[in-house]
């Protein structure tokens, strides 16, 4: 599996998503799955999967799919 | 009465919304013109509400102007909404314009009133085929969840009265700036708007959630000096490495809503002392509009696991099964006393003629003790239920509704952490069905288990203490 496929797996598992929804365009809030209690454990899900330990500013900056692909970018996740 | 008292606070501010501030003046001035609309005072009036200025302000016209009404949080879905409506025929509703534009609730729309802000006032076409105890102020749902018809009734005094014992312990003052992270509706939040407003203090008005980069810079843009939070709150806060946090105005934080456990309690004990933050330990419940105790912070590191005593002008005590008093260190139900104990329940509008039940005097449900030096433990619960994410669950109830609707189960667990047991593949999937539609709970406070067979005792009595 590619870190890419992990990550989108990783929110379909969280969020119980199925594979008609597109999980590119996912926001915080944007599903009632991702409130702040799922958004805990969207953190807990990633950190675990890619083996990292977010900061405070990556977690309160993880308000979209996208920016988190850019987050655990920064923190050395290989997605090419 | 209140709003004589508020007049004193005319010129402070009572609400930051966005970029808009409102007066103590402008809810005196607003909430008048609210009641005026009212062709009778003993009509019930449901509001729709959000942390916002125009839905704070028509509840405290309501209260102010002896308007009985019943507070409900924005739900998910319009149809939560509709059995609330036709369980309780408001002949009122405050609600958001756009949702009034709702086909549902058109259908039951006689006229619209009028609009302030982005909310309206609708009258219903409800016939009010039921009379209302003039001592009745205010119904909030007992499990700040919405997926249930049972409200506490509370009356002018209840509510007061709790203000006033928790504006003394807390010393809350004019110049108090507090940031909202509950919902108002539900009993907690409802009591931190209630103590500032009545102290002339600031509210920030917010529905970001604390893992939200908006929530902390409103926090210190606004110069906030407290808030407060349900354990899961904390748990969020110690995952957000409060420990880190540069949050110099905050002078003291309140957690109430369920038990923190020990580890956390010990965390938020030694980052408060390092922040100088004092850190309010507090219990309670809806039916005693709020507040029952709280615990002193000078006590928190000695005292840590103990919900501490009772607020001022209330009074704490332990029975047994026959209501004898109980000495200290003796387990027994925990009893409240004071003039915050709720009227009663009610489950539709044909029990608001109903007037006080209780005189004052509370069965908290929780089994407990009090230590020599008279503070309070709970060690355990008489009914079934749980906290989950600081929303109150009765087991029992949760288990006819599921049966009721064909899915034969058998429910219990842990605070945050529901178990419902089954006995098929097909009887999980009517449940995940029927606990999204009504639970109003994140799918990660519950969990579904096959077992083999429901363990039940010669009588057919489910054997809990055999679950899991």
């Amino acid at each position: 599996m590619t870190n890419l496929e992990k990550y989108s797996s990783t929110y379909k598992k969280v969020f119980e998503l199925d594979d008609s929804i597109d999980v590119t365009t996912l926001t915080f809030q944007g599903i009632p799955l991702w409130d702040s209690i799922g958004h805990m454990n969207l953190i807990a899900s990633l950190e675990e999967a890619f083996n990292v330990q977010f900061e405070i500013d990556d977690i309160i900056d993880l308000s979209s799919y996208e920016k988190g692909k850019e987050i655990l970018t920064k923190l050395g996740v290989d997605f090419n | 009465m209140i709003f004589e008292r508020l007049n004193q606070f005319r010129n402070n501010i009572a609400f930051i919304e966005k970029n808009n501030t409102c007066n103590y003046s402008d809810i005196i001035e607003y909430g008048i013109k609210f009641a005026d609309k009212f062709y009778t005072k003993n009509i019930l009036c449901l509001i729709v509400t959000g942390n916002n200025a125009a839905t704070i302000i028509s509840y405290l016209s309501a209260v102010e102007h002896n308007i009985p009404a019943l507070l409900v949080n924005k739900p998910k879905k319009n149809t939560e909404l509709l059995s609330i409506i036709n369980n309780y025929k408001p002949k009122y509703i405050f609600l958001s314009t756009q949702d009034s534009f709702d086909e549902n609730i058109k259908n039951i729309t006689s006229k619209q009133i009028y609009s302030i802000f982005d909310y309206s006032l609708i009258e219903t076409i409800y016939d009010t085929d039921y009379d209302i105890h003039h001592d009745l102020s205010i119904l909030l749902t007992t499990s700040g969840s919405t997926g249930t018809n049972k409200y506490v009734r509370l009356s002018k005094k209840n509510i007061l009265s709790n203000a006033q014992s928790i504006i003394q312990y807390l010393n809350i003052s004019e110049n108090d700036r507090v940031i909202t992270t509950l919902p108002f509706s539900y009993s907690y939040g409802l009591s931190i708007i209630n103590t500032h407003i009545l102290s002339g203090a600031s509210i920030m008005l917010s529905e970001y959630s604390i893992i939200q980069r908006e929530f902390w810079q409103l926090l210190s843009a606004t110069n906030a000096t407290t808030f407060g939070g349900v354990p899961y709150t904390y748990e969020m806060m110690q995952r957000l490495k409060f420990e880190r946090m540069n949050i110099p105005n905050i002078s003291y934080i309140t957690q109430a809503g369920g038990r923190l456990n020990t580890n956390l309690t010990q965390y938020f004990l030694e980052e408060c002392s390092k922040k100088n933050i004092q850190f309010f330990k507090m219990y309670g419940q809806t039916e005693a509009t709020a507040r029952i105790s709280y615990l002193e912070p000078k006590y928190l590191y000695e005292k840590t696991d103990s919900i501490g005593k009772a607020i001022p002008n209330g009074e704490l005590f332990v029975v047994d099964e026959n209501n004898n008093y109980l000495s200290s260190n003796e387990t027994g139900e925990l009893i409240y006393k004071g003039s915050n104990v709720c009227m009663g329940y009610a489950e539709s509008c044909y029990d608001l003629h109903t007037g006080d039940e209780n005189n004052g005097i509370l069965h908290t449900g929780d089994i407990g003790y009090y230590d020599k030096d008279g503070f309070f433990y709970i060690t355990g619960r008489k009914k079934r239920f749980l906290k989950v994410f600081g929303n109150r669950i009765n087991l029992d109830e949760l288990e006819n509704k599921l049966n009721i609707n064909g899915c034969l189960c058998a429910c219990s667990g842990v605070d945050d952490k529901i178990k419902i047991y089954v006995c098929s593949e097909d009887m999980k999937n009517k449940a995940a069905l029927l606990l999204k539609d009504t639970l109003d709970i994140h799918p990660s406070g519950y969990s579904i288990e096959i077992i083999k067979e429901i363990p039940r005792n010669s009588t057919g009595k489910i054997q809990y203490s055999l679950l899991g």
